[in-house]
């Protein structure tokens, strides 16, 4: 069980107003050894466990920790966060659930209240990292202004902001080094923010707008990357040309990541050959993405610098197999790689024969909502990866049909998953050889694979498939459930089994009430629960938030359901009690 | 507490093959279509997670051309809304532009008083189809050798094309599968037209 490293209250000796020494026993070890122990502690886990066995330790700990780690956003507030650690440095927030409904306006997680605060309590912040919350221009424009020494954004999945936030950050921020915006999107983005860096700013290490749909000056562009000498990390909009990029690898050959602009471009063979020869010359090239548009005329340009890639990222680009297929072997250092499923069985089989230290694969589907089941990937491409990729471990493949066989064996194959996320595309679909359930399939990973930390199951699926879950995933944290069980029994196994669960996200599974209730004491020792589209009603919902105070029962309607229906329910754990922010639409129980 | 009422039949529901919410009625395979106009769809609004509800985006709706797709369920599968709306539409405009349908492209010649059309999948390369070009108009269209630096100087006739963005190529600057993906029309010019237009030339515009 995780110590929630935010909650005061769990500490065993705690009496507020306790004088030193009196009813304590002297510390086994003087403050300068405890002080040295905890340097070498950098895990947020582990300082959290530290800080539970002695208040002297608690203070040791609180005092020195510069990293904060807060994984719901909503599980503590900024002014619990400020009391118990004075001295941060880095902070990571995380807001919205991963299952829920985003046409919602204005859910939550705005990080502007944490901002407010570090503003005032962390003048030395220098790292933010946030992943789904909203980010607005005026807390940007809040963040660029308060932090003399900021260094590092992180924004992952993240909306609310335009460009006169990132102009903001761009001309403020002096010290930046990194500026990494990963798969959000954002209206308004004119692309002129990154005109705002100032002439003589030279600092930046990481810049990352592969996900911002506008134009941009590339004149600024080219200028910022011959300043910045210590850039490793480039990622680009699809704006950039071939022949622009050409020119900012001529002027960057130190890159380590480099995500591409449009690589389709009418090219004469003297800028090809140009091209080509940009591309060998980064030597320390290990991650590769973009590439949108490219087709089989074009990849040949990147061969001179597969040699050294250990992440190759083509999710941006959906390549036929006869492309795809000729690229894997010009690829042998490979780790890890994402592909669009047009790429199909034989582009898979041609992973399997050529990067054998592969350990990550995701296949992401082309048209989620093609039907025909000869279209994109199925069994025998992931078969064919695992007999080629002993070393597997972490795979998300979107397919229209699987067999349990297969997947039996492939987990033979490859018995150290840490994530397996499968998805049968089509709900309720049962394996396509012998039509039974896909039970066996899941049985087979969850009591191969004892390093499993993060399932996802999808097919037709009964409750035999969660009494295997429950009974041999003994290390998971992560199970993401939808279109299947029987009865509620099946999330009652779960619960009462898999000890290290932190996150269940749930929909469209004939759960209720009795299973909600059954994991009552279960939810405070996992950050949430989601549940959607099954059969939990409010009457449900408020029984167990009355049962459990620390917990939020957060219920949100659907429009024209009936109503006692609880059509999504988020249960999390938490010191700050019901939250201020929650829109009309959301009921805290 | 309320308990379910129903768990017997939820099982049989429950491994019916369909796409209906689970413990709800048949107005479920309506649901989709209807929680897509009152979920509110804003395709720019960011969906942060897989789980993406606006998967019936209009744009999809018009793009889908499969008629005999099933009712699609809401945020299922659960692929982000940023890589869906992106690739899918990548993928069709590739996919479109590869038919099976010859690469039929009109030819004009410079006094001939017709044009002509040929398919350029026909021909492997500019030799085969400058030897077709030749053929077709009677051998009356003296097209000499083509060189990078001077193109065809020298020759009675020179052969452009019409690219996509609507500029007169010189035939031949390009590789040949970068060409025929890019030609719209033919044009024989006379040479002296073309005079003066060879000297260092790669893309030449009228």
């Amino acid at each position: 069980m995780d110590p929630d490293p935010n909650k005061p209250e769990e500490l065993p000796s705690n009496s507020a107003n306790n004088s030193h020494g009196s009813t304590h026993p002297p510390s086994p070890f003087p403050d300068e050894v405890i002080e040295k122990v905890l340097s070498y502690i950098n895990s947020h886990k582990d300082r959290s466990s530290f800080s539970l066995v002695r208040k002297d330790w608690y203070n040791a700990e609180r005092w020195s920790r510069s990293r904060l780690f807060i994984g719901n956003c909503y599980s503590v507030t900024p002014e619990i966060v400020a009391r118990r650690f004075p001295r941060i440095k880095s902070v990571t927030l995380k807001g919205k659930p991963r299952f829920s409904d985003f046409n919602m306006l204005d859910w939550g997680a705005n990080v502007h209240s944490w901002l407010v605060m570090f503003a005032k309590v962390y003048p030395f912040l220098e790292e933010l990292r946030l992943k789904r919350m909203t980010v607005s221009d005026e807390s940007l424009e809040l963040l660029a202004k308060s932090f003399p020494s900021f260094k590092a954004l992180s924004l992952s999945s993240c909306d609310g902001f335009s460009d006169s936030g990132l102009k903001a950050v761009a001309s403020h921020c002096r010290n930046l080094t990194e500026l990494d915006i990963q798969d959000s999107i954002s209206e308004d983005i004119s692309g002129t923010w990154l005109s705002s860096f100032p002439e003589n700013f030279a600092t930046l290490e990481v810049l990352n707008f592969a996900s911002l749909n506008s134009e941009i000056s590339f004149d600024a562009l080219e200028r910022l990357v011959s300043r910045c000498k210590s850039l490793r990390v480039l990622k680009v909009n699809e704006s950039i040309t071939l022949d622009q990029l050409q020119r900012l690898l001529v002027l960057a050959p130190q890159l380590v990541e480099l995500g591409t602009g449009s690589f389709l471009q009418e090219l004469t063979p003297r800028q090809y050959e140009d091209i080509e020869s940009a591309f060998s010359n980064c030597t320390s090239l290990r991650v590769l993405s973009g590439l949108w548009e490219a087709t089989s005329l074009y990849l040949p340009l990147l061969y001179g610098a597969c040699f050294g890639l250990t992440f190759l990222n083509l999710s941006d680009v959906a390549l036929q197999s006869g492309e795809f297929a000729k690229l894997p072997v010009h690829c042998p250092n490979l780790r890890r790689l994402w592909v669009i499923d047009t790429v199909e069985d034989k582009g898979l089989e041609a992973i399997g024969s050529s990067c054998p230290l592969l350990e990550e694969l995701r296949v992401f589907p082309a048209n989620p909502y093609e039907l025909d089941p000869r279209l994109g990937v199925t069994e025998r491409g992931f078969l064919a990866v695992s007999q080629g990729c002993r070393k597997l471990r972490y795979v998300l493949y979107f397919c229209r049909r699987m067999t349990n066989a297969a997947v039996i064996t492939i987990v033979q194959n490859c018995p150290n998953f840490t994530h397996f996320r499968l998805c049968i595309m089509n709900p309720h679909q049962p394996d396509h050889l012998t039509n039974e359930p896909m039970d066996e399939a899941f049985g087979a990973v969850v009591k191969t694979c004892h390093k499993l930390q993060r399932l996802s199951v999808s097919g037709l699926l009964t409750d035999l498939t969660f009494e295997y879950i429950g009974k041999y995933a003994k290390n998971l944290e992560t199970l993401s459930v939808a279109f299947a069980g029987s009865s509620d029994w099946g999330m009652q196994c779960v619960l009462d089994g898999s000890p290290k669960l932190r996150k269940l996200e749930i929909r469209d599974c004939p759960f209720g009430n009795t299973a909600l209730l059954f994991g009552h004491g279960k939810y405070e020792m996992m950050r949430s629960l989601w549940m959607s589209a099954c059969n939990v009603t409010i009457k449900g919902c408020t029984i167990l938030a009355k049962e459990m105070p620390r917990l939020n029962v957060e219920v949100i309607k659907d429009e024209d359901s009936d109503d006692n229906q609880a059509d999504k329910v988020y249960v999390y754990r938490t010191v700050a009690g019901p939250r201020q922010d929650a829109p009309p639409f959301v009921l805290t129980l | 507490m309320e308990t379910l009422i129903y768990v017997n039949d939820l099982n049989m529901k429950a491994t019916e093959l369909r796409l209906g919410l689970p413990g709800t009625d048949n107005e479920s395979f309506d649901a989709p279509q209807s929680s897509s106009s009152s979920s509110c769809v804003k395709n720019n609004k960011r969906s942060s997670s897989e789980m993406n509800a606006a998967s019936l985006s209009q744009q999809q709706q018009q793009q889908s051309d499969a008629p005999a797709q099933k009712a699609q369920v809401v945020g299922w599968p659960p692929v982000r809304s940023y890589r869906k709306n992106h690739v899918l539409i990548n993928h069709q405009k590739k996919s479109s532009s590869e038919s099976d349908q010859g690469l039929f492209v009109k030819v004009s010649m410079d006094g001939a008083p017709y044009l002509r059309k040929i398919d350029l999948k026909f021909y492997n390369n500019y030799f085969d189809l400058l030897k077709g070009l030749k053929e077709m108009f009677m051998n009356k269209c003296n097209i000499g050798v083509y060189s990078e630096r001077e193109g065809y100087n020298g020759s009675e006739f020179v052969p452009t094309y019409e690219d996509k963005d609507g500029d007169w190529m010189l035939v031949g600057d390009v590789p040949w599968d970068m060409f025929i993906n890019s030609c719209k029309r033919l044009r024989i010019m006379k040479g002296s037209e073309a005079k003066g237009l060879e000297l260092g030339g790669t893309s030449l515009q009228l």
